[in-house]
């Protein structure tokens, strides 16, 4: 059955965010990594970097929804479980921090309040880390176990949006 | 799959922490800052090509890539004692102006501007970037976000990517800019130039006619009396790819004068026990805790050390707005710590002005933009001045360029001391018999903030920036109130 083309038409962005060489902290840029080597479709795109505020906006504008996966570190659950962000939790963090740039629900307010096309749903993924203040490539033995699950996750969810999304080199089917 | 909600009070480990402790008349006894380290940077970088390095160390942090990486770049310049080609070094300079109109953009509208256009003891769901633009207007907004993004691209264009730069080289770039690439960036700086002016006006309308902000930035609040460290050129105008470092005292004497490689002799880092980051200091004066005033060996980095320690600027604009800055601000040097912000601006406008005078530079797309490196690699210094202040790479190298040691000294490090000093001032001036609210703490965060401290890694985790997190604590130590942001 085919999808409506308003639905098809729609561009979704996934972006892991990292940093590769501090430790648990580059699991969100290993996971795109390799979901792009494992789906195409003409209307995904897939990012990984090491950014904030302004320059994710940058990245996020001309597109209709958008993936993001993460590491997040809030010593409340388990080393290695993967979690959706609610869509309040994003919203609350709409305020002033005290470091450089500005947060990711701002950097969205900002694009919406200037007009700009910015994604109307946004999903993120994160997984509880260990450690992200030593510099060493690779993640923890839990976190890596992770990787799996989160490029799970981010299939499935890609799947259900496009129906037509092809799958490279006869990697294992996620559904 | 689990879902999870993210609230603002949610305890996320690893943020920075600003400790108040009050005597018994509820009156402020001392504060600390403490912010987290990344660690284990220097055994990551051991026995890797030393070549390697300008590409690794952008990966620090995403704050700060450009200077990290030119910084990186002049060092292993050192290492293979080889002087780039005069292209090689206007092209890394554009780099790293452009970078700094960025990050000073950034760092001006998101974090400067909500206190003094929305107010310091506004409501912190107000005091944002969304509050700013909703007071300057959108059409305003839009220019920041034009202009930032045009600044960014530059960096790209030379760079080979936004962020994460890999074209420095020893002896040069690893690739030159063709006049179509020249244009462009002639196109982008000239809208710069006018956003900088913009800018620049927008704090002289709203702040400097202002007397009651006038009055807070000179009040003794916000005021400490330090040193000043900042890279000077022969005639010792402000400048921050390459020059000499200078030092001025707490009168704004010349102190010292110093080449990148002499930096050792010069400066020295105390351990203190209850931080990670190392507090650097004078060292011909010895560590003598965190002292105020001639002798005292503390020094301050970043836009108001620059412009102290400089004599004038190289570009008309912003030496008419250097003038301006210092007959406001009662002369040299300026020790009002919230004066940053307006520094800041002059070299953004500075930073705008050398963006076009580079990009029109005949040299500048030469095709001769590296010399081959052809010394046996052994040490080497490499100095920038980043958007927050001096930096510092050194690099040592066994016969095959492979890294030994590695020390760096970043913006936020110089400013340790005098981040801690002008806390607890704010924090004595402001904080009495024990009152406390959001308000006020907020205007002690301001002296924090001034300084534009990167702390590093927190800023790409979820949800997206490092919250700091004020403690209270009573005479006997207990801990009586605690806000985060």
């Amino acid at each position: 059955m085919s999808q409506p083309a308003a639905v098809m038409a729609q561009k979704t962005i996934v972006i892991g965010l990292g940093n590769p060489i501090l430790a648990d902290d580059g699991v969100g840029i290993v996971t795109v990594e390799r979901i792009a080597q494992q789906v195409e479709h003409p209307l995904v795109d897939f990012q990984w970097c090491s950014l904030a505020g302004f320059e994710l906006l940058d990245l996020l504008v001309g597109y209709d929804k958008a993936i993001i996966v993460d590491s997040i570190k809030t010593g409340k659950y388990p080393v290695g479980q993967v979690m959706e962000l609610e869509a309040d939790s994003l919203m609350s963090t709409v305020r002033l921090a005290s470091v450089h740039d500005i947060n990711l629900a701002t950097a969205l307010e900002l694009g919406r309040m200037l007009a700009l096309p910015v994604p109307a749903e946004i999903t993120i993924y994160v997984v509880e880390v260990a450690d992200n203040t030593t510099f060493r490539e690779g993640c923890c033995r839990e976190v890596a176990a992770a990787v799996p699950l989160l490029e799970k996750a981010v299939i499935n969810l890609l799947t259900e949006r496009y129906e037509d999304l092809s799958v490279k080199g006869g990697v294992a089917h996620h559904a | 799959m689990k879902k999870i909600s993210i609230d603002p009070i949610t305890r996320l480990e690893g943020h920075g922490k600003i400790d108040i402790f009050l005597n018994d008349q509820g009156d402020v006894a001392n504060a600390y800052l403490q912010v987290p380290e990344l660690r284990g940077f220097e055994k990551f970088c051991e026995g890797r090509p030393a070549e390697e390095l300008p590409r690794i160390v952008p990966r620090i942090c995403g704050v700060c890539p450009v200077s990290h990486h030119l910084a990186s770049t002049k060092a292993v310049d050192g290492v293979w004692q080889v002087e780039p080609t005069p292209t090689a070094k206007k092209l890394r300079e554009l780099m790293l102006s452009a970078h700094i109109v960025h990050s000073h953009t950034a760092h001006f509208y998101a974090l400067a501007a909500p206190d003094f256009v929305v107010g310091p003891d506004a409501k912190p769901e107000e005091r944002n970037i969304l509050g700013v633009v909703a007071k300057v207007g959108l059409e305003a907004g839009k220019e920041v976000i034009k202009n930032r993004g045009y600044a960014q691209s530059i960096q790209a264009i030379l760079g080979g990517k936004a962020t994460h730069q890999v074209n420095g080289l020893p002896g040069g770039v690893s690739k030159g800019l063709t006049e179509e690439e020249r244009k462009e960036i002639e196109e982008k700086a000239i809208s710069i130039v006018e956003f900088a002016k913009f800018s620049l006006k927008l704090f002289e309308d709203i702040v400097l006619k202002n007397k009651a902000y006038v009055d807070l930035i000179l009040g003794d609040v916000y005021k400490i009396n330090t040193y000043f460290m900042g890279m000077v050129d022969e005639q010792n105008r402000a400048t921050f790819y390459d020059g000499k470092v200078r030092v001025v005292d707490p009168e704004g004497k010349e102190y010292a004068k110093f080449a990148p490689a002499d930096y050792l002799d010069y400066v020295a880092e105390q351990v203190e026990p209850w931080t990670y980051l190392k507090f650097p200091y004078l060292k011909k004066m010895g560590w003598s805790g965190m002292k105020e005033g001639v002798g005292g060996g503390i020094y301050r980095v970043g836009p108001l050390a620059r412009l102290n320690v400089s004599d004038g600027m190289a570009t008309p604009l912003a030496q008419e707005a250097y003038e301006k800055f210092f007959a406001t601000l009662g002369g040299k040097p300026v020790q009002a710590t919230l004066a940053y912000h307006w520094a800041r601006l002059i070299e953004l406008i500075y930073n705008a002005e050398r963006l076009l005078e580079l990009a029109r530079d005949e040299e500048i797309t030469g095709p001769d933009i590296r010399r081959i490196p052809d010394k046996t690699p052994s040490e080497g210094v490499g100095i920038v001045e980043a958007p927050r202040g001096t930096l510092i790479h050194h690099y040592r190298t066994d016969e095959q360029g492979l890294v030994q040691k590695v020390n760096l000294i970043v913006s936020t490090g110089h400013n340790n001391s005098a981040m801690n000093m002008s806390v607890k001032r704010a924090a004595q001036g402001l904080i009495k018999k024990g009152k406390v609210n959001q308000g006020l703490l907020n205007m002690v965060e301001m002296a924090f903030r001034a300084y534009d401290p990167c702390l590093a890694c927190a800023t790409h985790s979820l949800p997206g920036q490092m919250p700091l997190e004020i403690r209270i604590f009573d005479e006997e130590g207990q801990l009586c109130h605690s806000l985060r942001q």
